[in-house]
């Protein structure tokens, strides 16, 4: 079957209940840039979890992303909501209210907001630009949808008092690495720390301390947005 | 001894990260930050090496004295092994 994920056309057999997962990225037809293959996968490491879907969902997850840095792409741990036409990915790690975070953007903006992802947006740098993509791979509660948004910024979130701080990018370099799939091989290695590099530099990154206030979204927003609008300031 | 391939070192955001692969990554669990000369001796343990042509090394590159170059050798390799980054 032939699908469509993150601007890359992917071939991939039928396995398990991904087609339904998957049904809003079918293609009809194209040119085949990504092939995924019943010998890509290591179904043996998810040994431990018993459902069949389940396992081709994960290992599925890892085969895609893994690939994904052939071109110039990457997985973050993360929740993905776009405004306007601009992706704010708040990431981090599990428990700091990722989803929670999200889900104060649609009670805080409505319809003018939509999560593309609420868990692993794919994140590409096309001709200089970042771009967040929604997949299939989205974690339990199944958001996502088939859209792309130019990056205004990341945000870590942590549990705390209402602190929002651009980080340095030296500063993001062990956030970032710790909710990607750094769990690859050495020549992976040299695709993802090269990306890495990129996305310190050229993406503003945030840390928040918040405790999940109503008005944390609206503070989010304007702090990214006003960083991302500013962004070729500091080059002038 | 030489350095173990299955960690990659590249320059992220200005610092030096040395990060393992595969396996290690998930035993190991974070990455590791190296100053210059850390970097340096990295870079020296891709082939094949002694304790003794390193030491040179560093001494005709680096001011420092044989003493003092000896011991934090010693000590950077002593942490290199505790992440099974170098090969014997």
């Amino acid at each position: 079957m032939l699908y469509r994920i993150a601007d890359i056309n992917l071939e991939m057999p039928a396995f398990g209940d991904m087609p339904e997962r998957m049904f809003q990225y079918e293609l009809s037809a194209g040119k085949v840039d990504m092939e995924i293959m019943e010998t890509d996968l290591l179904l043996s490491r998810w040994e431990d979890l018993q459902d069949i879907n389940l396992i081709y969902y994960m290992e599925t997850c890892q085969v895609f992303y893994t690939k994904l840095l052939r071109f110039q792409g990457m997985m973050l741990h993360a929740s993905a909501v776009v405004i306007d036409g601009l992706a704010y990915i708040f990431s981090g790690p599990s428990g700091m209210g990722k989803s929670t975070h999200a889900g104060l953007y649609l009670k805080s903006f409505g319809e003018k907001a939509e999560i593309i992802n609420d868990d692993k947006p794919a994140l590409r740098r096309i001709d200089g630009v970042w771009y967040a993509y929604g997949t299939p791979w989205c974690g339990k509660d199944g958001i996502n949808s088939n859209e792309k948004a130019e990056i205004a910024g990341i945000c870590f979130l942590r549990r705390g008092d209402q602190i929002i701080t651009r980080l340095k990018p030296q500063e993001t370099i062990a956030y970032v690495m710790a909710q990607t799939h750094r769990f690859v091989q050495p020549d992976e290695m040299r695709l993802l720390l090269p990306l890495v590099d990129k996305l310190a530099r050229e993406v503003p990154i945030f840390e928040f301390y918040n405790h999940a206030d109503p008005n944390d979204a609206l503070l989010t927003y304007s702090v990214m947005k006003d960083a991302y609008m500013r962004r070729f300031d500091d080059e002038a | 001894m030489k350095h173990n391939p299955e960690f990659v070192l590249y320059s992220v955001a200005g610092k030096q990260i040395l990060a393992p692969t595969g396996r290690l990554a998930a035993e190991l669990n974070g990455m590791m930050a190296l100053n210059d000369i850390g970097a340096f001796i990295w870079k020296a343990l891709e082939e094949e090496t002694t304790f003794e042509q390193l030491l040179s090394k560093i001494m005709s590159k680096y001011e420092v004295d044989r003493e003092t170059a000896e011991k934090d050798l010693n000590k950077f390799l002593d942490t290199l092994r505790s992440f099974q980054a170098i090969l014997e």
